[in-house]
């Protein structure tokens, strides 16, 4: 009986703690919540600049990126493939010591081209246009040669 | 008996608390950035694009793909570092005993100290840091070992001449050579002629500065 007893106080002592818990927990949050509202309605500009900045990073109008050859790169073979990707329905440049093109990008933006490259110092200018004249570029060096290193 | 009433009221009041506090502060779904959603295209484009990565770094036709190159012009000699000037901006070329140094033309073994300030340089080596070079086979010459003679640009004709046109883009002029070697194409059609040209096309051209100054057209592709 006295167990009895006992038991049922332990439960109402936990229905208790959980009340009071839930009750300062939600009233913690409501408090959190409105402080964050409060400063975002104070602060626009700065948060409109950042977005802006992120945006800005992440989404350039034209991307290019050349996969190979790496900058810098030391090759023993005239011919190496030039290989990247920028956005569909673009026209690219590719200035060599030996050759100019003007190619493509696949319709997922992905291009390569054979150069042939000369002894030494080799630089190769990659150009991408849109249609309406905008315009990306990026240069890379590399030396071809057969001696030893 | 009270005690263990308060024990236990006091023990779901605290587990209560610490529960709660400990799901406020891992970070919700909705306030974390949400990733950007691909689609299947870009996927499958990423894909391919690291595939081919994985394939060119096993084929690398280098002597060692530790090694590399930069290219520029000696703007000083300080002990046995030379600070070279790159497209990249200026880089710390480091010499030791290990360093072979050669003048071209000829390929002519010297010395740190035959190395003028302002001789054009190609330097071998491997990457210290971003800023630091260890020259293991350094070639320098007193005449470019880089020129840019070429150029590539776009534009609309807005004046066409027998072997010549003017190209307009964004306010500017340019006149642009040609002559039976340039070679002339659309998406479409790769075999075109100059006589395709007329006014108003609007083109994309690769060209080499003559010793002129001018620009006589390689490549030119018509857009429009």
């Amino acid at each position: 009986m006295r167990d009895m007893q006992v038991k049922k106080e332990v439960s109402v002592a936990v229905f208790i703690g959980l009340i009071i818990g839930v009750v300062i927990i939600g009233g913690i949050y409501r408090a959190k919540t409105a402080i964050q509202t409060r400063q975002l309605d104070s602060s626009p500009t700065p948060v409109a600049t950042e977005l802006n900045q992120v945006k800005g990073e992440t989404q350039p109008s034209l991307p290019l990126k050349i996969h190979s050859p790496i900058d810098g790169i030391i090759t023993n073979t005239p011919k190496i493939e030039l290989s990247g990707s920028t956005k569909p329905g673009t026209y690219i440049t590719i200035l060599t010591e030996t050759n100019e093109y003007i190619i493509v990008p696949s319709d997922l933006g992905n291009f390569s081209q054979e150069i042939t490259l000369i002894k030494g110092a080799n630089s190769i200018t990659v150009s991408v246009y849109t249609p309406e004249g905008d315009k990306v570029e990026t240069s890379l060096n590399l030396v071809y040669t057969t001696a030893d290193l | 008996m009270q005690r263990n009433l308060i024990l236990s009221f006091l023990s779901i009041f605290f587990l209560v608390i610490t529960t709660s506090f400990a799901l406020a502060s891992s970070p919700s779904p909705a306030s974390s950035e949400a990733p950007t959603p691909l689609s299947t295209n870009e996927v499958t484009d990423n894909l391919k694009n690291r595939l081919k990565d994985v394939l060119e770094e096993g084929s690398n036709n280098t002597p060692s793909s530790s090694y590399r190159a930069i290219i520029g012009q000696v703007h000083d000699v300080i002990q046995k570092t030379l600070a070279v000037d790159t497209k990249d901006g200026r880089k710390q070329v480091v010499v030791n005993e290990e360093t072979t140094l050669l003048r071209s033309p000829g390929n002519v073994v010297i010395k740190l100290e035959n190395i003028r300030i302002d001789d054009y340089l190609i330097a071998m080596g491997t990457i210290k840091d971003e800023d630091t070079f260890i020259g293991k086979r350094l070639i320098v010459s007193t005449t470019k070992v880089l020129d840019n003679t070429k150029k590539s640009g776009y534009g609309q004709i807005t004046e066409l001449k027998k072997s010549s046109f003017t190209l307009t883009s964004s306010g500017n002029e340019q006149t642009i050579y040609f002559n039976n070697k340039t070679r002339v194409k659309s998406k479409d059609n790769p075999s075109l002629k100059t006589s395709d040209l007329e006014l108003n096309t609007r083109l994309i051209f690769t060209a080499e500065i003559d010793d002129d100054d001018d620009l006589v057209a390689t490549t030119i592709m018509i857009i429009k």
